[in-house]
C-alpha cells in the first residue's frame, strides 16, 4: 500500500471524473482517452507509437507483474501520453526485470493514475466511444480541465513519431531489400521483416518518393502508426506518386494500410470503439484460416469504398466484420490491419508475408 | 461447416464415480455436451454409472444407462443402442480410455461406429510416451529429457549431454524407492548405483530435473479446419513438482512477461496442431524461472478439470465448444453465448484475476500422509475472482472452509522461528500458511522463496496482507485503512478482530462486476458475477435494466467438493433452480465450486461466483433482495448460514431455522422424540473424560461418541473399552471444547435411511433404503439398497409411521432425511436432517420421483395432495437399486481402509436390475471390484466377528475358494472344520501375510481389526497392501457376506440385463 499517496484524477471530455492515486509522473497529461485488453505486453503498449496523443487504460487490473525490460519497448523513445491502471506492482517479478513500472513512467514522463475502476471506465468508453480526457494531480477545477480539454487535438502525429534520418538494418542472407516507411513504426515490424529474410532500409515520413525510387528496393512496407489517417493527404498523394513512378510491391500495416486505402481513391472511418488488444479474430478470407492477432487501432479502411476492380477484401475481423486487409488489383499492393507477425501458422509460415514476397518475385522476375 | 447430416446418434461417455483426480468437473463438462448435441436435434444416448450426476437425468439424454463403465458393458450398449458415433473425450481419462480400447479391437469400425472428439492417432501421440516424443521432436518442441540406463556411466553420460541436477527412479520398486535427486556426478554416483541395486531388473530413468520451474497451462481450442485459440492461460503458485490438482493455481498467469507467455502460447497451439486435437486440450509447461528454458510436462486433449476451471475462470464454455466442434461446426461458426454478439473464435479477455484453491480430506484422514507430489490428493477445489491476487486469494480461502477467514492459521501461531524455517521445506496442504506465517514473522522473503521456490511476486502479495495486517492491529482502524483492507479481501469480522474496533458506519458493502469473457469490450449478456470493490455496481444495473415481476428466490451452493458432501448438494441446488424457474420464480445462484453444473452461467437466473460466509451472502442479500433464499439444498455450507440469515429477517423457504435448530440440539431433539414417542438409542452429553467414562459405563458398551458441534460423522469413533473412550476424549478435549460430546449406546443393528418430502402437514417418502453394513458404518459408506430386502412389514410401517410423526413435529417444509436402527426388531432414530442428501439424486432416478422439484414447490406453498405423487410411502419400484460407495484409498498412502463411522468414501455408483443380486453384482462391479470366482480368500478378523465369519468362510469354501487366516482365524476356522492355511503375522518370519497378498493368489481379503488407523500398526499395513495391489479388501462381516451371496448366484455381467432408466 502506498504510503501518503498523492490523489489524481483523471477528468473526461464529458465531465465524468474518476479519483484515483498518482503514479508515475506527477503533473497534468491530456490526451485521447482508449482501453487495451492484453493481460501482459503493458510495456509493448506504452512505448507503441501507435498511441500517440492518448493516454491508455488497462482493462487487466494488475499492470507491471513481469516489471520493465531492456528488450521489449515497441520504440526506442516513445511513450504514450498517460497511462491508467487499477493496481501496478511494486514488487515485480521476472529474470529480465530492469526496472518496475513506476520508475519507468517516470523516467519517460509519463504521468499515471492507479486505483480507479478500469472496468467502469471501460464500460464507459465502450458506450460512448473514445473521448478526450486529462489526468491530473494539480488542482484545476472540472471546467478547467473541461476547458483545456476541449482544446486539445491530436495534431501531426505521424510527424511527432516518424524517425529523423534513414537508417539500414540487415539480416543474414537477406532474399529481399524493402523500405519500411515510417508512419510511427513498431521495432517489432522491423524485427518481423528481418526475421522474414529482408534488408531493411527504414524511411523517415515525407521521404520523396524519387528518392524512393533512387533505393531500387524490392519492395516498400508503409508502417503503422498513430491518428487520424486523413490527417496525412502529403503522404496518401506521396503513395500515389511512387505508385506512378513504378510497379512497387508495397505492404501496408496498421496506418500504411488505411493511407494505401486512400490513396487508390478509398475513405476511412473512426471505429465506434476500435481495436486494441491480442486477441482480435482475423479470417483470411481466402482461405478461411482465422488468426488471433494484435491490433492497436482507432480507424478503419472502407472496403466497399474502393471500386470491386480496384482492391478486395482478404481478411476481416470474425467478431465485427470489419476490413482487416486489402488485396490490390489494380497495383502490386497488400495490406492488413493487424499485427502481422500474429498471422504465422504452426511450422512458421506467415501467409501475408508469402503473399508480399510473391508480389515481390513477380516484378523482380519481370525485370 | 455446419452440422455434419450424418451424424443422428451420439453415444456419450461419462467419467463414473467421483474420485480423487476426476471430480464433479466431468459432470459439468457432459452436461454442456449433452445440452449442446440435444441443441442439435441429435439422439443422445448415454452411460455413466454415478446416479449423483445431472448428465444422467433423464432431460439430458435419450436413453440413459447407470451401468458399469466397462468395455463390457459398452460394448453391450452400442449393440442396444446402435449409435453412429461415439463421444469419447467428455468422460475424463477413464471414458477416453474405454472409447480407445473399443476402437483399437476394431469393435467400433464393426458396428459402424466413429470416434467424435479425437481421433485415434491424436490420443495415440499424446499418450504413448515415445510416439509423444517423437512428434514433439519432429516440430522441435522440448519434453522433459530422460533416458533408461542400466550402468552409472550411462548415466554419468547422459547427464553430461543434458546437464544438471538430475532426477533418478529406480525402475520397479515401490513408492519410488531408492531414488533422488543428484546435483553434480558425485551425487549421481552414489544414487545411480543405489538405485540399480534396489531396482529388481537392475534399471533407472535419469530425467532432468525441474523442480522449482514455473508451471503454466494453457487451454487450447482447435477446430476441425485447424483454427485454433487459447482460451486462457493459468500460472500454479506451487512450482513444478506438485501436481496441478494440488496447487494452488491463477488465472491468467502474472509472473511471464509479453514474450515468454508468447512463446509457450505459440508452443501450446503448435502443439495441438501437429496433435490434430479437434476439440479442447490442456498443454502443461515447465518454464525455467530464469531463462527462457522451457519443456512439455503433459497435454491432455480432452476435457479435464483445467478445462472446468478455465472455463469457470473466463466465462468460455469450453465442453460446449468441443461439442460443436465434435459434430461438425467451425470455431467462427459457434456463437460466444456470454456476450451473444461475438464468436467462440476469440480469445477471453480477463479483467480479474482467478485464484483455485484445492481443498484436501485431511481433516478425514489425520493419518494420511498430507504431503504434496506428483498423486493429486484434493477431492475437490473453490475458485475465487477479485480485482487483485490479494482480494482473491483471501476470498479462496474463506471458500474452502477451514475456520479461517484469513491466512493465518492459529495452529502455526504456537511454533518458533526455527520451526517455521524448517516447515517451509515441507510442501505439504498447509504449507502456503506456514509461508504466510513466515512472513508475518518478518522471515526475509528471499529465504522463503529459496526454501519454496514460490516466485516472489506470490511472496510479495502475500506479505502485502500480512502487512495490511499489522497495520490494522498496530495503527487501528480508519476510513483509508478499511478501503484498502477491503480492497484486498478482508471481512468485516476479521478487520474488527484485528483493530479490536467496531466497523460500523465505515462499513461499505461491495459491488458486482460482470464475467463477460471480454474485459469489457463488448456488452455483453451472461449474468455471472463477482464482488469487489470500485465505482460501479454492475448487478444493480443488470437488475435495473431487466425488470421483472417475478419473486427471486437464492439458492446458496454447497461450495466445494469433499468428503461427506459431494456431488449430489450440486444435483440438488441446480434441481432446485430449475423448479424455481418452472414455477415462474427468478433462481439465483451462490457458489464458490468451479468443478460444478450450479456454476455454469446459463443454469441459473443470475450466478454470483463468491464465498458463502455471512458477509460475503449479505452483500449478495444487498444487492439482489430476493423475496425468499433456499438453504436446504447446499449441504452443510448452506446450512450453517441459516442461524445468520434468520437474523437478518431474511425469508428462509422451507423448514424454518428454529426447526433446523430442533434436529441439531440434542437436548431439543431428545424432548421433541419423548414428545412423539419414538425411541433413541441411549445417550448424555459429557464435557470430561471421567463423565465420558461413567456414561459409557451405564450405557453398556459399545457406545458411539461424537462431537455435537459437527455433522457427517467427523471424528466418531465406535468404543469397546473406558481405554478407548478415554483415548478419543484425550484427543478431543485437546482442543478448546466448546460443545460437548455425545455418549451414546452404540446399537448393532440393521440401518435404515429414508428421505421425505413434507408440506408441512403431509409427507412423501419416495422409497425407504436399507444398508447392507450394520450401523457403525458410516451411512455414505455403507452399500444401501432400494427397496429393502429383509425389513418386515411392521419395521417398515414403523419407520413410515416415524417419519410422518418426526416431520409434522418439527415443521419440516421441503426435504427431511432421517436415519434409523433396527435393533432387536425396535425401530430407533439415529439422526435427522432437515434437509437433502447425497441419497436424494439415486432415489429420484430409481423411483422417478422428482425429489427436488416436489420438495421446492413444496416450499413455495404448495401441497403434496395437489402435486400428483400421493403421500405417504410412494409405490414399490419394480427395479432394485445398489448403491455402492467407492473410495479413493490408493490415492491416499498411510490412510486406513478400514469403514467405521467415520465417512471416508470419495463417491459412489449404482446398479439398477430386476432383482437385489443382479443389482449388487452391477454395483460392485460399478465400484471396480474385480468380482473373480476363483483363487485365494485371506481372512483375518477380531475375536468379536469370529462366529459371525464363520458361515462366510463356508461358503467362499464352499465356491472353490482357498482359505488363509492368520493364526487366530485360521485356528478358529479350522477348529470348525473350514480348512484354513495359517499365514505369519508381519515380522513373523517368511512368508508372511505381505508376501502372500504380494503373490498374487489373494483375490479378496476380510480384515476387521479393533486397533486404531495409525499407519505403524501391522493391520493397517496388511490393507494399505492390499489396496496397493488393488485386491478387494473388505473391512466389514456384512459386505463380505453380501458379496458371497453375490458370487453364488454365479452370474457375471454378462448374465444381467441392461436398463435403459429412462424406460422405467
Amino acid at each position: 500500500m502506498i504510503k501518503n499517496p498523492i490523489k489524481a484524477r483523471l477528468i473526461l471530455a464529458d465531465g465524468r471524473v474518476y479519483e484515483g492515486i498518482s503514479f508515475g509522473c506527477t503533473g497534468s497529461a491530456l490526451g485521447e482517452v482508449v482501453f487495451t485488453t492484453g493481460a501482459v505486453g503493458y510495456q509493448e503498449s506504452l512505448t507503441d507509437p501507435s498511441h500517440y496523443g492518448q493516454l491508455v487504460a488497462f482493462t487487466f487490473p494488475l499492470m507491471g507483474n513481469y516489471g520493465i525490460n531492456r528488450e521489449d519497448s515497441s520504440s526506442e523513445h516513445f511513450a504514450v501520453a498517460g497511462c491508467i491502471v487499477r493496481e501496478w506492482c511494486e514488487v515485480p517479478s521476472n529474470f529480465c526485470l530492469e526496472e518496475d513500472l513506476h520508475s519507468f513512467l517516470k523516467r519517460r514522463g509519463v504521468v499515471g493514475i492507479c486505483d480507479i475502476d478500469t472496468r467502469a471506465l471501460t464500460r464507459h468508453l465502450r458506450d460512448h466511444g473514445p473521448m478526450k480526457g486529462l489526468i491530473t494531480t494539480e488542482a484545476l477545477s472540472v471546467q478547467e480541465a473541461l476547458s483545456q480539454i476541449e482544446a486539445f487535438h491530436i495534431q501531426d502525429a505521424v510527424a511527432a513519431v516518424t524517425c529523423r534520418t534513414v537508417t539500414r538494418h540487415s539480416a543474414p542472407e537477406p532474399r529481399y531489400t524493402v523500405g519500411l516507411y515510417d508512419l510511427g513504426h513498431n521495432r517489432r515490424t522491423l524485427g518481423w521483416l528481418m526475421d522474414m529474410g529482408c534488408r531493411v532500409i527504414l524511411l523517415p515520413a515525407g521521404t520523396p518518393p524519387e528518392d524512393i525510387a533512387a533505393l531500387d528496393l524490392d519492395g516498400l512496407v508503409l508502417s503503422e502508426g498513430p491518428g487520424d489517417p486523413a490527417d496525412n493527404p502529403d503522404i496518401v498523394a506521396d503513395i500515389g506518386r511512387m505508385a506512378a513512378m513504378r510497379a512497387l510491391p508495397m505492404l501496408g500495416i496498421g496506418l500504411g494500410h488505411q493511407l494505401m486505402a486512400l490513396s487508390a481513391g478509398g475513405c476511412t472511418v473512426r471505429m465506434p470503439r476500435g481495436h486494441r488488444g491480442s486477441n482480435q479474430p482475423v479470417a483470411d478470407l481466402a482461405t478461411g484460416q482465422i488468426f488471433i492477432t494484435a491490433q492497436n487501432h482507432g480507424y478503419q479502411a472502407v472496403p466497399h469504398s474502393l471500386p470491386a476492380e480496384v482492391a478486395v477484401l482478404s481478411h476481416q475481423n470474425v467478431n465485427d466484420q470489419s476490413c482487416e486487409g486489402l488485396r490490390y488489383l489494380t497495383h502490386p499492393w497488400l495490406s492488413v490491419q493487424f499485427r502481422p507477425e500474429s498471422f504465422t501458422a504452426p511450422g512458421g509460415t506467415n501467409r501475408v508475408f508469402l503473399e508480399f514476397a510473391a508480389l515481390m518475385d513477380g516484378i523482380k522476375e519481370g525485370k | 461447416m455446419p452440422l455434419n447430416p450424418d451424424i443422428k446418434k451420439v453415444l456419450v461417455i461419462g467419467s463414473g464415480p467421483i474420485v480423487i483426480g476426476q471430480a464433479a468437473e466431468f459432470d459439468y463438462a457432459g452436461t454442456q455436451a449433452c445440452r449442446a448435441l440435444k441443441e442439435e436435434g441429435l439422439e443422445v444416448v448415454l452411460i455413466n454409472s454415478n446416479p449423483a450426476t445431472i448428465m444422467t437425468d433423464k432431460a439430458m439424454a435419450d436413453h440413459i444407462y447407470i451401468e458399469p463403465l466397462t468395455l463390457e458393458v459398452v460394448r453391450r450398449v452400442i449393440d442396444i443402442e446402435k449409435p453412429d458415433r461415439l463421444l469419447s473425450t467428455l468422460g475424463g481419462q477413464h471414458g477416453l480410455t474405454l472409447s480407445m480400447q473399443l476402437d483399437k479391437e476394431g469393435f467400433l469400425a464393426e458396428r459402424g461406429v466413429r470416434l467424435l472428439g479425437a481421433r485415434r492417432d491424436t490420443i495415440d501421440k499424446a499418450e504413448d510416451r515415445q510416439l509423444f516424443k517423437d512428434a514433439m521432436a519432429q516440430i522441435g518442441q522440448p519434453c522433459i529429457l530422460s533416458k533408461v540406463v542400466e550402468s552409472v556411466e550411462d548415466a554419468v553420460d547422459f547427464m553430461r549431454e543434458i546437464g544438471y541436477p538430475a532426477i533418478i527412479r529406480p525402475a520397479f520398486t515401490m513408492g519410488g524407492s531408492g531414488g533422488g535427486r543428484a546435483d553434480n556426478e558425485e551425487e549421481l554416483r552414489t544414487i545411480a548405483a543405489g538405485g540399480l541395486r534396489t531396482s529388481p531388473i537392475h534399471q533407472i530413468l535419469v530425467e532432468k530435473c525441474i523442480a522449482g520451474w514455473k508451471e503454466i497451462e494453457f487451454e487450447v481450442i482447435r477446430d476441425s479446419a485447424g483454427n485454433m485459440i487459447t482460451v486462457c492461460s493459468m500460472e500454479n503458485l506451487d512450482p513444478v513438482g506438485v501436481h496441478t490438482g494440488d496447487s494452488i493455481v491463477v488465472a491468467p498467469a502474472v509472473t511471464l512477461s509479453a514474450p515468454q507467455l508468447h512463446m509457450l502460447r505459440t508452443a501450446a497451439l503448435n502443439i495441438v496442431d501437429a496433435l490434430g486435437v479437434e476439440g479442447g486440450c490442456n498443454c502443461q509447461f515447465a518454464l525455467h524461472p530464469d531463462s527462457l528454458e522451457y519443456a512439455i510436462i503433459e497435454v491432455n486433449p480432452r476435457v479435464s478439470r483445467s478445462s472446468a476451471l478455465a472455463s469457470k475462470a473466463t466465462g468460455y464454455p469450453i465442453a460446449r465448444v468441443a461439442t460443436k466442434i465434435a459434430v461438425g461446426y467451425r470455431l467462427d461458426e459457434i456463437e460466444n453465448t456470454v456476450t451473444g454478439s461475438t464468436y467462440a473464435c476469440y480469445e477471453p479477455a480477463l479483467d480479474y484475476l482467478v485464484v483455485k484453491f484445492p481443498k484436501w480430506p485431511f481433516d478425514k484422514f489425520v493419518y494420511g500422509n498430507r504431503k504434496l507430489g506428483t498423486q493429486m490428493k484434493a477431492t475437490g477445489e473453490v475458485m475465487a475472482i477479485g480485482s487483485s491476487f490479494e482480494q482473491a486469494i483471501m476470498k479462496a480461502v474463506r471458500s474452502v472452509e477451514l475456520g479461517i477467514d484469513t491466512l493465518r492459521l492459529p495452529r502455526l501461531a504456537g511454533k518458533t522461528d526455527a520451526e517455521i524455517e524448517d516447515l517451509l521445506s515441507c510442501c505439504d496442504d498447509e504449507r502456503i500458511f506456514v509461508v504466510y506465517e513466515a512472513l508475518t514473522r518478518g522471515i526475509a522473503l528471499e529465504r522463503i522463496h529459496a526454501a519454496t521456490q514460490i516466485d516472489r511476486w506470490f511472496l510479495a502479495k502475500l506479505k502485502n496482507l500480512a502487512d495490511m495486517e499489522a497495520l490494522l492491529s498496530q495503527d487501528g482502524l480508519t476510513p483509508q485503512t478499511y478501503l484498502a483492507a477491503k480492497k484486498w479481501g478482508f471481512p468485516d469480522k476479521a478487520i474488527e478482530r484485528l483493530s479490536g474496533q467496531p466497523v460500523g458506519d465505515l462499513h461499505r458493502p461491495a459491488v458486482y462486476k460482470m464475467v463477460d469473457t471480454c474485459a469489457g469490450e463488448f456488452r455483453a449478456e451472461a449474468p455471472y458475477f463477482y464482488a469487489t470493490y470500485g465505482d460501479e455496481n454492475e448487478a444493480e444495473q443488470f437488475l435495473q435494466a431487466h425488470p421483472t415481476d417475478k419473486r427471486k428466490v437464492l439458492v446458496f451452493g454447497s461450495g466445494p467438493i469433499r468428503i461427506g458432501q459431494g456431488i449430489e448438494f450440486d444435483y440438488c441446488s441446480v434441481h432446485c433452480v430449475w423448479a424455481l424457474k418452472q414455477q415462474g420464480y427468478e433462481a439465483v445462484i451462490v457458489n464458490n465450486n468451479p468443478e460444478t453444473v450450479s456454476t455454469d452461467f446459463d443454469t441459473s437466473d443470475r450466478l454470483y461466483f463468491d464465498p458463502l460466509t455471512p458477509e460475503d451472502v449479505d452483500n449478495v442479500l444487498a444487492v439482489e433482495q430476493p423475496w425468499g433464499v433456499v438453504v436446504q439444498f447446499g449441504g452443510q455450507t448452506a446450512i450453517k448460514l441459516t442461524g445468520h440469515l434468520e437474523k437478518r429477517g431474511v425469508n428462509i423457504l422451507g423448514t424454518s431455522a428454529d426447526s433446523v435448530d430442533a434436529a441439531e440440539d440434542r437436548e431439543r431433539f431428545d424432548r421433541l422424540l419423548e414428545d412423539c414417542g419414538i425411541p433413541r438409542p441411549a445417550g448424555d452429553t459429557v464435557f470430561t473424560t471421567e463423565d465420558a467414562v461413567k456414561v459409557a459405563n451405564r450405557l453398556g458398551y459399545p457406545v458411539l461418541l461424537r462431537p455435537s458441534y459437527v455433522l457427517g460423522g467427523q471424528n466418531m469413533i465406535i468404543a469397546h473399552s473406558d481405554r478407548q473412550v478415554e483415548e478419543y476424549m484425550t484427543i478431543i478435549t485437546g482442543h478448546k471444547l466448546e460443545n460437548p460430546v455425545l455418549v451414546d449406546k452404540y446399537m448393532m443393528g440393521t440401518e435404515v435411511e429414508v428421505d421425505a418430502i413434507c408440506d408441512g402437514e403431509n409427507y412423501l417418502i419416495p422409497g425407504i433404503m436399507e444398508h447392507i453394513e450394520r450401523a457403525g458404518i458410516h451411512s455414505g459408506d455403507s452399500i444401501s439398497v432400494y427397496p429393502p430386502q429383509n425389513l418386515s412389514r411392521r419395521v417398515r410401517d414403523t419407520v413410515v409411521e416415524y417419519t410422518g410423526r418426526l416431520a409434522q413435529a418439527l415443521g419440516v417444509v421441503g426435504l427431511v432425511n432421517i436415519q434409523y436402527v433396527v435393533y432387536d426388531g425396535e425401530v430407533y432414530v439415529i439422526e435427522v436432517n432437515p434437509r437433502s442428501s447425497r441419497t436424494v439424486p439415486y432415489i429420484s432416478k430409481v423411483t422417478g420421483v422428482p425429489m427436488v422439484e416436489l420438495a421446492t414447490r413444496a416450499m413455495l406453498g404448495e401441497k403434496l395432495a395437489t402435486m400428483g405423487y400421493g403421500t405417504g410411502l410412494y409405490p414399490e419400484s419394480d427395479y432394485v437399486a445398489v448403491k455402492v460407495p467407492v473410495f479413493s484409498f490408493e490415492k491416499l498412502h498411510d490412510v486406513d481402509v478400514h469403514l467405521g463411522p467415520e465417512m471416508k468414501s470419495t463417491g459412489e455408483v449404482l446398479g439398477v436390475a430386476k432383482t437385489f443380486e443382479e443389482a449388487l453384482l452391477k454395483g460392485l462391479v460399478g465400484a471396480g471390484y474385480r468380482l473373480e470366482h476363483q483363487g485365494g480368500v485371506l481372512i483375518t478378523v477380531r475375536d468379536l466377528d469370529k462366529a459371525e465369519i464363520l458361515p462366510i468362510a463356508e461358503a467362499f469354501e464352499a465356491l472353490g475358494f482357498d482359505l488363509y487366516g492368520t493364526e487366530g482365524t485360521a485356528n478358529f476356522l479350522n477348529n470348525h472344520m473350514v480348512p484354513t492355511s495359517s499365514v505369519k503375522k508381519i515380522g513373523e518370519g517368511s512368508p508372511n501375510i505381505l508376501e502372500l497378498i504380494d503373490s498374487g493368489k489373494v483375490s479378496y481379503v476380510i480384515s476387521t481389526s479393533e486397533k486404531g488407523a495409525n499407519p505403524a500398526e501391522d493391520s493397517v499395513k496388511m490393507r494399505r497392501r492390499t489396496v496397493e495391489r488393488a485386491i478387494a479388501c473388505l473391512t466389514a462381516i456384512d459386505t463380505a457376506a453380501a458379496l458371497t451371496g453375490c458370487l453364488r448366484t454365479g452370474k457375471t455381467m454378462a448374465d444381467v440385463e441392461l436398463i435403459d432408466i429412462t424406460r422405467i
